[in-house]
């Protein structure tokens, strides 16, 4: 069944496909086999390494969504994360860029520190956040008792380690503040300059330009913070170990608690098709709801 | 017009693209020098040569442990006239890089992990070794039994090992004088721990625990109290999971319930919560006071000199229930596993031969604290005498010891009890309760195994 | 925004007209107390912000003993220089220092090449199936990779690229979906105007490219650069998995010579880590200073 283009769409198409050429070459190559890899995975069960596989069609998934209570404990605290954490983090990172857009004498400096916790080493941060978090003599409980109240026991409290490791993610929020700030750059001094002769005040600035003409990069920070938010893992791994009462179990935790240390390889690799389902459906949610907030100029539709 | 692009951003645009371009391709070039082809030191795809084939060895071990491990490997070398090769992957990747490096078909030799073999052996990731030791005579002869026992899983011999790891009370000296104990006389039973439990924990005013003198669950676990009720956590001839059925553990386990009753399990997290990381530093708790005594591993005391040289402190064989003899795990602290797919098997274990002789065990105990599993070689006074309290683990080792279940879904095992005691202190459920969802989760994980490896 | 037009007097002009609606003294006062506010707030946060790098560095310069005490020390006493000179010794520094910045270069040089080519595709051109491939290829970062790890692994070696540095550069050269995502994100908001006058002109797709959103793209760009050059300096998962030879090691990879199963040399590692992380701290002050203090103009005109 031959599609018959016109002339104009088939050139479109020959010079959109050799310009996309590079990720599709990688794709087919590289990335296309492990995907295809792990699904296949998922319909089997591990018999010997070196022997073929049993197939168990949708079993493992069956026994995955029926059966473990781990499973919906550990996607519920990663939904948590990215619900309440995502939005979160992304407002502080604008109002942080908004900050350190302004030119100030050593604003340079600024970023650099705010960028920081990024590049110093999970070792570091997560020995500081111990301490911060601490219970008996961390900083914040420290500074509560100055005001009289006995603080929480935060990562040892099941009820709130979760708020602590967002509280925690926000540390780290420097990549994010820089994609920011390099979209503020894109914004036309003019459009602000005329917003002000408007009359509008700084906050209505904020909304009326910079948020719209930011909206791009907005979209894709949000974007990669859910997805990212769905596979969060490496703290839970060295601060928390998925405690306390299984409070920390994320997703990829458990995930990969089942592939490398309960060795259930092929029941990882559902545990990873299902998530990629949910966040699949997330980002669909996210992008048609986007047509509403983000604005391309270079779309030619306004 | 309205294109306002001066001519410049074009040509500082090309000149971009060229500059990159020979940057690229000139590192590319040094980059591509490097994988040399000839004996690198993975598993290529080179037949080995007959001779003086390599011997990839993955080793977990750091610092000075690594700078023993390679003056052994070098003695080996000479001795032998082999070629091994050792590699210092560290003690917190190199299973990581093992399993990918196994499944992708790209393996070491040898590789020292720990409990891994249980969990590998069984689904075909490490070469049994059994033949191997039957043609060369190497029967564990002379070793601590459960020892021996901890190397085969499921009929099959995954590897050797040239180090245990065993525990025991370890007191504070100090505060268990300052209480009115004989320190020639620790507990021996559950009675006297609480006994000692109770005097050394003390609360402030407002009822925060400033000093705890025993908790089971500060560094130890539900398997040691287990077996020091006196209980069995896994029938070998009917393969069954007996954490539900076994009347020890359950006893044990409300003696757990017992501690987080009596000083509130609130009070408990919060102060214990605030040791931090400090197991490898001046800051144990154990080091500084906080916990009076608590049951530890027998590498303790070589890190004593080095984070609390002013410590005095004495080691006693765990108390136990009535009826039971002083217990301890006895754990392979580092198992020489030889991989599916190795090319050199028969050099690798030459050379896990070689770091299970005696002389290797010595000079390994005396390095790191842990106790010999070759009995002549820990009673060699040469290690017996390097730490004190030696004979106490060593006696352990010669009887009382205890193995774990080396099934192949201990990993699982072990991660649902670490579970169930937290939830069960917690008052999330009832000890009964809890250790019969356990029992069936991991009993049937254990059956699905069978059917599908049998199949 | 009826009145945001894009026909607007030159800057200056709007400058002094702003000066006149609000009288130059209060506007002077009002730039005077925002900046106080500015630096107040950033100065407070800032002080969170840089603590996992002071603790790094202090912490390279403790004596043994001082390093995990709860609360931490912040000011060592006694100073430990020679951690650095016994660190940078014990392992061969400079080797994994040469490997790193290849790997590190080369990344980043294909990165920007190859990214930039698919956002474009993926942004200007119009074609049959774009936006799938678009959509597909985000779908690529929303599986786990504790699942494609191994089959990724079997992929590299039966290329015999395993302990080489390949499977840490060539896939760069494919295009990276988080850079090709956030280059097409900031090239949509390029007004589409620009392109329709060029290609009346008579340019090619590549002219536009070339000529129209490369220097307007100049921030994103830059950001690629940077982030790519930290991501590959700063991995360790990858060169883990596939370095065999010790003299291949990257400074990461290498820096975990200082753990044993007894403990860890803190005090070198740290110092090791703050020299692998000094190089980057720098890099990213000088890069952001080149790209963030500009405010770039849309070049339109009536």
């Amino acid at each position: 069944m031959k599609i018959l283009l016109p002339r104009r769409e088939w050139r479109r198409l020959r010079v959109g496909l050799l310009f996309a050429s590079p990720w599709i070459v990688g794709f087919l190559g590289f990335t296309l086999y492990p995907i295809i890899a792990s699904f296949y995975y998922s319909l089997h069960v591990y018999t010997t390494f070196g022997q073929p596989m049993q197939w168990v069609g949708f079993s493992n998934y069956r026994e995955l969504l029926g059966q473990d209570k781990l499973f919906w404990v550990s996607l519920y605290n990663t939904a948590y994360m990215v619900i309440l954490g995502v939005p979160f983090h992304i407002a502080l990172a604008i109002l942080l860029a908004l900050l350190l857009n302004v030119k100030l004498r050593g604003v340079a400096i600024y970023r650099t520190i705010y960028y920081l916790p990024t590049i110093v080493p999970v070792v570091a941060t997560s020995v500081l956040w111990l301490w911060i978090f601490n219970p008996e003599y961390g900083l914040i409980n420290a500074g509560l008792s100055l005001l009289g109240l006995r603080g929480p026991g935060w990562l040892a409290d099941p009820g709130l380690a979760k708020l602590a490791l967002i509280l925690m993610g926000s540390w780290t929020i420097g990549g994010t503040v820089v994609i920011f700030l390099a979209g503020l750059q894109d914004i036309p001094q003019q459009l602000y300059e005329a917003a002000m002769i408007d009359g509008a005040g700084l906050l209505q600035r904020v909304f009326y330009v910079t948020l719209p003409m930011l909206s791009p990069v907005i979209f894709f920070n949000f974007i990669i913070a859910v997805i990212g938010g769905f596979q969060t893992f490496t703290e839970a791994f060295i601060m928390t170990q998925g405690g306390p009462l299984d409070a920390t179990l994320f997703y990829a935790l458990y995930l990969y608690r089942n592939a490398f240390e309960f060795f259930k390889m092929p029941y990882a690799s559902a545990m990873a098709w299902v998530l990629f389902l949910v966040v699949v459906t997330a980002t669909i949610f996210v992008f048609r709801t986007s047509a509403r907030f983000v604005y391309y100029e270079g779309d030619g539709s306004k | 017009m309205s294109n306002e692009i001066s001519p410049d951003p074009q040509l500082s645009r090309r000149s971009f693209l060229r500059a990159a371009a020979l940057g690229i391709g000139g590192t590319l070039l040094v980059a591509c020098v490097p994988p040399a082809p000839g004996p690198s030191a993975a598993g290529g795809e080179q037949a080995p040569a007959a001779e003086n084939a390599p011997i990839i060895y993955w080793s977990m071990f750091g610092l000075e442990e690594a700078a023993q491990a390679e003056a052994q490997v070098a003695r080996f070398n000479e001795e032998t006239g082999k070629n091994a090769i050792f590699m210092s992957i560290g003690w917190g990747n190199v299973a990581q890089k093992a399993q990918v490096a196994i499944e992708g078909g790209s393996p070491p030799d040898l590789v020292s992990l720990w409990s891994q073999a249980y969990t590998w052996g069984p689904r075909g990731l490490l070469l049994p070794l059994e033949d191997y030791a039957e043609r060369d005579g190497w029967t564990g002869q002379g070793w601590s039994e459960p020892a021996y026992e901890a190397l085969w899983s499921e009929n099959h011999l995954w590897g050797t090992g040239h180090t245990l790891n065993m525990f025991a009370l370890h007191i504070n000296k100090g505060l268990y004088e300052e209480a009115g104990f004989d320190p020639a006389q620790p507990p021996t039973d559950i009675a006297a721990l609480d006994d000692m439990a109770e005097k050394l924990t003390t609360l402030d005013a407002d009822g925060n625990l400033t000093q705890l003198g025993f908790l089971p669950w500060q560094n130890s676990n539900l398997w040691h109290w287990g077996w020091a009720h006196g209980a069995n956590f896994y029938d070998e001839e009917n393969d069954k999971i007996l954490a539900g059925s076994d009347e020890h553990i359950l006893q044990a386990l409300e003696w757990f319930v017992s501690y987080a009753e009596k000083y509130g399990i609130d009070n408990i997290d919060r102060f214990q919560s605030g040791f931090g990381r400090a197991t490898m530093s001046p800051d144990d708790p154990w080091y500084v006071g906080k916990v009076a005594a608590q049951i530890d591993g027998s590498w303790k005391r070589s890190w004593i000199p080095r984070y609390a040289p002013d410590l005095e402190y004495i080691v006693a064989k765990s108390p136990t229930a009535a009826g039971v003899e002083p217990v301890s795990l006895v754990e392979i602290g580092a198992m020489f596993n030889v991989p599916s797919g190795a090319k050199n098997p028969e050099g690798a274990w030459e050379l896990a031969k070689e770091f299970a002789s005696k002389r290797c065990q010595i000079e390994f105990g005396n390095l790191v604290g842990d106790i010999p599993p070759l009995l002549e070689a820990a009673r060699d006074p040469e290690f017996l005498n390097s730490y004190p309290y030696n004979d106490q683990f060593i006696e352990m080792a010669e009887s009382g010891g205890r193995a774990w279940p080396r099934i192949p879904v201990l990993e699982l095992y072990k991660d649902e009890m670490n579970r169930l005691v937290d939830e069960v202190v917690h008052g999330k459920v009832q000890p009964q309760d809890g250790l019969d969802a356990l029992t069936q989760k991991v009993q049937k994980e254990l059956d699905d195994f069978r059917k599908q490896t049998a199949a | 925004m009826s009145r945001l037009d894009h026909s607007l007097s030159p800057a200056q002009t709007n400058q002094k007209e702003l000066r006149g609606s609000l009288g130059t003294a209060s506007w002077a006062r009002q730039q005077q107390i925002g900046r106080a506010i500015g630096h107040v707030l950033l100065s407070v946060a800032g002080i969170l912000f840089i603590l996992p790098f002071f603790w790094l560095v202090s912490t390279s310069l403790k004596e043994l003993d001082q390093i995990f005490t709860m609360p931490p020390i912040w000011i060592p006493n006694p100073i430990r220089w020679q951690n650095y000179p016994e660190a940078l010794s014990y392992f061969p520094f400079l080797r994994q220092l040469r490997n790193t910045l290849i790997i590190a270069l080369s990344s980043t040089g294909l990165t920007l090449i190859s990214s930039t080519l698919v956002a474009f595709s993926f942004s200007r051109l119009r074609w049959v199936g774009r936006d799938l491939c678009f959509f597909l290829m985000l779908a690529t970062m929303m599986l786990p990779y504790q699942v494609t790890m191994i089959p990724l692994f079997i992929i590299y070696r039966s290329l015999n690229w395993v302990n080489s540095f390949l499977p840490l550069i060539i896939p760069h050269a494919f295009g990276v979906p988080f850079f090709i995502f956030l280059l097409r994100q900031f090239f949509l908001s390029i007004p589409k105007d620009l392109d329709d006058a060029a290609t009346i002109d008579g340019c090619l797709e590549v002219g536009i490219l070339r000529h129209i959103i490369l220097p307007l793209a100049k921030p994103a760009l830059t950001t690629v650069a940077l982030f790519q050059f930290l991501g590959s300096w700063n991995d360790f998962l990858g060169p883990l998995i596939y370095l065999n030879d010790p003299d291949k090691y990257t400074l990461p990879l290498g820096i975990q010579v200082f753990a044993s199963t007894s403990g860890v040399q803190w005090g070198w590692m740290m110092a090791a880590t703050t020299v692998l992380t000094v190089p980057v701290v720098v890099l990213f002050f000088f890069t952001q200073r080149t790209f963030i203090q500009g405010i770039s103009v849309t070049g339109m005109k009536g």
